[in-house]
């Protein structure tokens, strides 16, 4: 129940932010919302990378914790969990870069 | 992009290709050194060296690489050895490469990566069109009714092709982004003193990371595409 209500707040801060954006931008026009769109992107995108990785390793240390003698076959499948999930970030990193690249000066 | 100086401005070649060739040199030199070695190794090279030697070193890691692919890939592990080793190697004395300040690794540019997941691409796909044909290798994608099985083709042909592009940017976007990171962590005047340390030290641990990643993923198509074809 409280890992559902806490995923609930993040999700609907996540979802009041861009709101909160668009309200204070009102004068700054189309460049400024790029700079702020580069920054929700990987901002949100490492909020779930995070959230995955966390869940990865908590239930890797408590698969060891359970059997320290599997520790070696714990560990390569976590890694390789860890991993995908990164890149999943890193793609956001890619699309906050190009729209980066967009702001002149 | 943060433009250091490196070893690459006195020639007018453009950096990406310049550090691919010195790259492909180092991969060449330390596999001859390995050759040496072996030649000169006692009993014909069976039996592992005293010491820490080149040799044992890469017998270590091509002894893991072997036990995946036996893993995923099943009997003919053996036929897609010199890929599948070649990849990794390659990859990772390209990510490290990239970390040392004068020098630029190829790993950080997308041409590189694009090639070797091309290459990774058109090997999985082609083992399994060349064991069963390229009709019955789309066949068994579809799957269920005629009416889902149409929907289930489509979806799984793009994700094949998806898939030459997650492995580039994967490659890519960590490794610049390593770079990028200890390009800013040096650039201050007394932080610099510390902190490169610990981007160094996670540079390299992305790097064994990303290349391990990138060999296990290619091999785990090329399993999937033979089991398909076998079913």
């Amino acid at each position: 129940m409280r890992k559902v209500m806490t995923f609930a707040v993040a999700a609907a801060i996540a979802a009041l932010l861009p709101e909160l954006a668009l309200a204070a931008e009102e004068g700054g026009g189309g460049l400024g919302m790029l700079g702020v769109g580069a920054g929700l992107a990987i901002g949100l995108a490492v909020l779930g990378a995070g959230i995955g990785q966390g869940l990865t390793a908590a239930n890797a240390v408590q698969g060891v914790a359970r059997n320290p003698g599997a520790a070696g076959a714990v560990q390569t499948p976590m890694i390789i969990g860890l991993a995908l999930i990164e890149s999943l970030a890193l793609f956001a990193l890619v699309i906050a870069y190009m729209v980066l690249g967009k702001i002149p000066g | 992009m943060v433009h250091a100086p490196s070893i690459y401005d006195a020639l007018h070649i453009p950096i990406e290709i310049q550090s691919l060739v010195l790259a492909s040199l180092s991969v060449l030199l330390i596999a001859a050194g390995v050759r040496f070695g072996l030649a000169r190794a006692a009993e014909g090279g069976v039996i592992p060296d005293a010491r820490v030697t080149l040799r044992n070193l890469l017998e270590v890691l091509l002894e893991g690489v072997a036990s995946l692919a036996r893993g995923t890939i099943g009997e003919n592990w053996a036929r897609y050895m010199p890929l599948l080793g070649t990849l990794g190697f390659f990859i990772l004395v390209s990510n490290l490469m990239g970390l040392i300040p004068g020098f630029g690794g190829p790993t950080s540019f997308i041409e590189t990566n694009l090639a070797w997941a091309l290459v990774a691409f058109v090997v999985s796909e082609g083992v399994g069109i060349r064991e069963v044909g390229l009709r019955n290798y789309l066949a068994h994608f579809a799957s269920g009714p005629w009416w889902i099985a149409w929907f289930i083709l489509v979806i799984e042909v793009f994700s094949h092709f998806v898939r030459v592009v997650s492995l580039t940017i994967r490659l890519t976007a960590n490794m610049f982004a390593d770079h990028t990171l200890l390009g800013i962590a040096l650039a201050f005047p007394v932080v610099s003193w510390f902190i490169p340390w610990a981007v160094l030290g996670l540079g390299v641990f992305v790097s064994l990371i990303q290349a391990f990643i990138f060999t296990f993923l290619t091999m785990i198509y090329i399993g999937l595409a033979l089991e398909a074809a076998h079913h």
